[in-house]
């Protein structure tokens, strides 16, 4: 039967003003964790804040795992102040990742944002499963971080930035046009938020290429019971409402109808 | 000592434990039943169903609140057929009560779901109106006493001897009046509460933050709330009551039955602990045990007034 984790925090790394890192231990019993896939953090034992946080892996080591967290509320701020050594509860990993069973070499990685954490992990999956690199196109507002992570699994990175501070200024959607004019392009996997998500699509769309996004919504049980996350996904000629916790949170652009 | 019975009798609905599940907190088990084992759940409250299927409304759906969430699903759900043909015979196969919350927009509406859901292989029915997220029907029809005996004495006959629980909503005037109009209209049982109607706003977009403004507020901070609103309904009825609202430990569900509650009902908790209900179950077992309580009934109503 599946449970939640008590995990001690092993390491912790701030990688800018409002971006900072945790390894956890994972545990032997702990199900195979999937590039895409997420935990509910419980930020306090107190039980203050009630919800549990909906974060992606970063990282997947031997005995170890790593989680890439962005500031934002009280929730974050208290992961933050936990001290190495100290424990977190997790529930997970939970939802689908990247549909990987048919990744084809001639693809390519977009990240936004926080969203390049998941993205990272997925980098070092493809990596080792075809002894390759792939492009990788992250976009950021301003400073980017975790590059120095990004280049242990692929030599292929490209940055835009939207300060110009580095990189080509502007959006990733930039840098991914050019790939989709010169080359055959299989799937474009993508995390970031969602405007960015939605641009990617439209443009992979117009060059017919395969898209899979993963999608965010504000969660409760995150494990696909309560119906609060939904999103509207196309099936067939009737749209749905589908549950991003555990129909997703990996949607093929094809399915997802951005205006509702 | 021995372990200590928990069976009640809710008037006709035997549960072999007085932990519930509460409607829409749940799903219909599937995904809690990796988590926990259903046998050990007295009850299941399945989402709340319609004739015909929802699609609920739109996101975001949920907004944290201080120790509570405000939800807006809107009844999303797949219709009372597919629950018959699929989740009957799913939830069938554990030793829990299966008990169907059914909504409708109108009183036709209400009889005809409960006629058919009457029939099925379900245990009760929770005749639900006091729904805040949905336009026509729900709420409205569960906060004036005129109604509520109409709805309840319409369903009434049109559910056999069918056991039927009534959910009541805690937005109303005076909660007494509502109950003894369920009561006299025929409920065998009342459950309470669900959700009180609430709004949280973003202040840098200056929007809510549900998209459809208002929701429905749970959780821990709606608990005193819902105490009291047992403990007054128990003082004037004479059929049992479910008691719900914040229940996330043993604490609460012996507060809960001393203000009068014979079986309680756990929602929101279950988002934030998977495997809260049986947590609560082992700690109410040993509470009893260690206070020499051989029957969990012999606590229920024993607040001293
Ligand atoms: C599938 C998924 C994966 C995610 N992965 C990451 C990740 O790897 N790294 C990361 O930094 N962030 C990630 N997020 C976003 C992260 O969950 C929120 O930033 C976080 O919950 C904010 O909590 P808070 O208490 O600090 O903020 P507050 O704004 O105080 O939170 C208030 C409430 O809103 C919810 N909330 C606020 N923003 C979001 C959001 N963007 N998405 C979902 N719920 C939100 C919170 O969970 C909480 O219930 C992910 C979200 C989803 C849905
Ligand atoms: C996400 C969510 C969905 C709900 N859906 C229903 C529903 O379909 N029918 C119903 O009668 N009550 C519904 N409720 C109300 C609960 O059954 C319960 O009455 C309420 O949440 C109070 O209990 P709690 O504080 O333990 O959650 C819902 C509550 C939540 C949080
Ligand atoms: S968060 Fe409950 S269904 Fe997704």
């Amino acid at each position: 039967m599946k449970k939640t984790y008590d995990l001690k925090i092993m390491d912790r790394e701030v990688l800018s003003q409002e971006v900072f890192k945790i390894l956890l231990e994972k545990p032997a019993d702990m199900p195979e964790i999937i590039p895409g896939q997420f935990f509910g953090l419980k930020a306090d034992d107190n039980g203050y804040p009630l919800l549990r946080r909906p974060i992606s892996v970063s990282r997947v080591d031997a005995n170890s795992f790593e989680l890439t967290i962005k500031l934002v509320g009280q929730g974050t701020e208290l992961i933050y102040n936990k001290k190495i050594g100290e424990t977190i509860n997790v529930l997970g990993p939970v939802g689908n990742g990247f549909y990987l069973e048919e990744a084809k070499k001639n693809s390519i990685i977009v990240g936004g944002g926080i969203g390049i954490s998941p993205v990272k992990e997925l980098a070092r999956v493809l990596k080792n499963k075809f002894n390759d690199d792939f492009p990788v196109l992250l976009g950021f507002r301003d400073e980017p971080f975790d590059l120095e992570d990004f280049s242990l699994y692929s030599s292929k990175i490209e940055i835009a930035t939207e300060s110009g501070i580095t990189g080509t200024k502007g959006y990733v959607t930039t840098l991914l046009e050019e790939h989709l004019k010169e080359n055959e392009i299989d799937t474009v996997y993508v995390c970031g938020p969602h405007v960015m998500l939605k641009a990617v699509k439209l443009l992979c769309d117009r060059y017919n290429v395969t898209t899979q996004l993963l999608m965010e919504e504000r969660m409760a049980c995150g494990i696909g019971a309560c119906l609060v996350c939904t999103c509207a996904i196309k099936e067939g000629t009737e749209i749905k409402n589908k549950r991003v916790c555990k129909d997703g949170p990996v949607f093929y652009g094809s399915e997802v109808v951005f205006d509702v | 000592m021995s372990n200590p019975i928990m069976k009640v009798d809710l008037n006709g609905l035997v549960l072999h434990n007085p932990i519930t599940v509460a409607s829409g907190t749940f799903g219909f088990g599937r995904e809690y039943a990796e988590y926990v084992d259903l046998n050990d759940i007295g009850g299941i409250m399945v989402k709340g169903l319609t004739l015909k299927p929802r699609a609920g409304n739109p996101s975001p759906r949920v907004a944290e609140t201080p120790m509570g969430m405000l939800n807006s699903v809107g009844l999303q759900n797949p219709g009372i057929e597919y629950f018959i043909e699929h989740e009957i015979p799913y939830l069938r196969q554990f030793n829990t009560a299966i008990i169907a919350n059914i909504n409708g927009t109108n009183i036709e509406e209400y009889c005809e779901i409960a006629e058919i859901t009457s029939k099925a292989d379900v245990d009760s029915l929770e005749l639900n109106i006091s729904c805040p997220n949905v336009k026509a029907g729900g709420l409205a029809f569960g906060t004036d006493p005129n109604m509520v005996y109409k709805v309840t004495k319409a369903v009434r006959e049109a559910s056999g001897n069918k056991h039927l629980i009534v959910k009541l909503s805690p937005n109303v005037k005076d909660i007494k009046e509502i109950a003894l109009a369920a009561e006299e209209a025929g409920a065998d049982c009342l459950s309470m509460i669900n959700t009180l109607t609430g709004m949280v706003i973003d202040i840098n977009s200056r929007t809510p933050i549900l998209a459809r403004g208002i929701g429905g507020m749970s959780g821990p901070a709606v608990k005193p709330v819902a105490v009291r609103m047992v403990y007054e309904t128990a003082g004037v009825v004479k059929i049992p009551i479910i008691g719900m609202g914040g229940i996330s430990n043993y604490k609460d569900v012996v507060e809960f039955m001393l203000a009068g509650a014979g079986a309680i009902s756990i929602g929101t908790a279950n988002f934030v602990d998977p495997r809260v209900t049986k947590r609560v179950l082992n700690d109410l077992t040993s509470y009893l045990k260690s206070n020499n309580i051989d029957n969990i009934n012999d606590i229920v109503g024993k607040v001293i007034r």
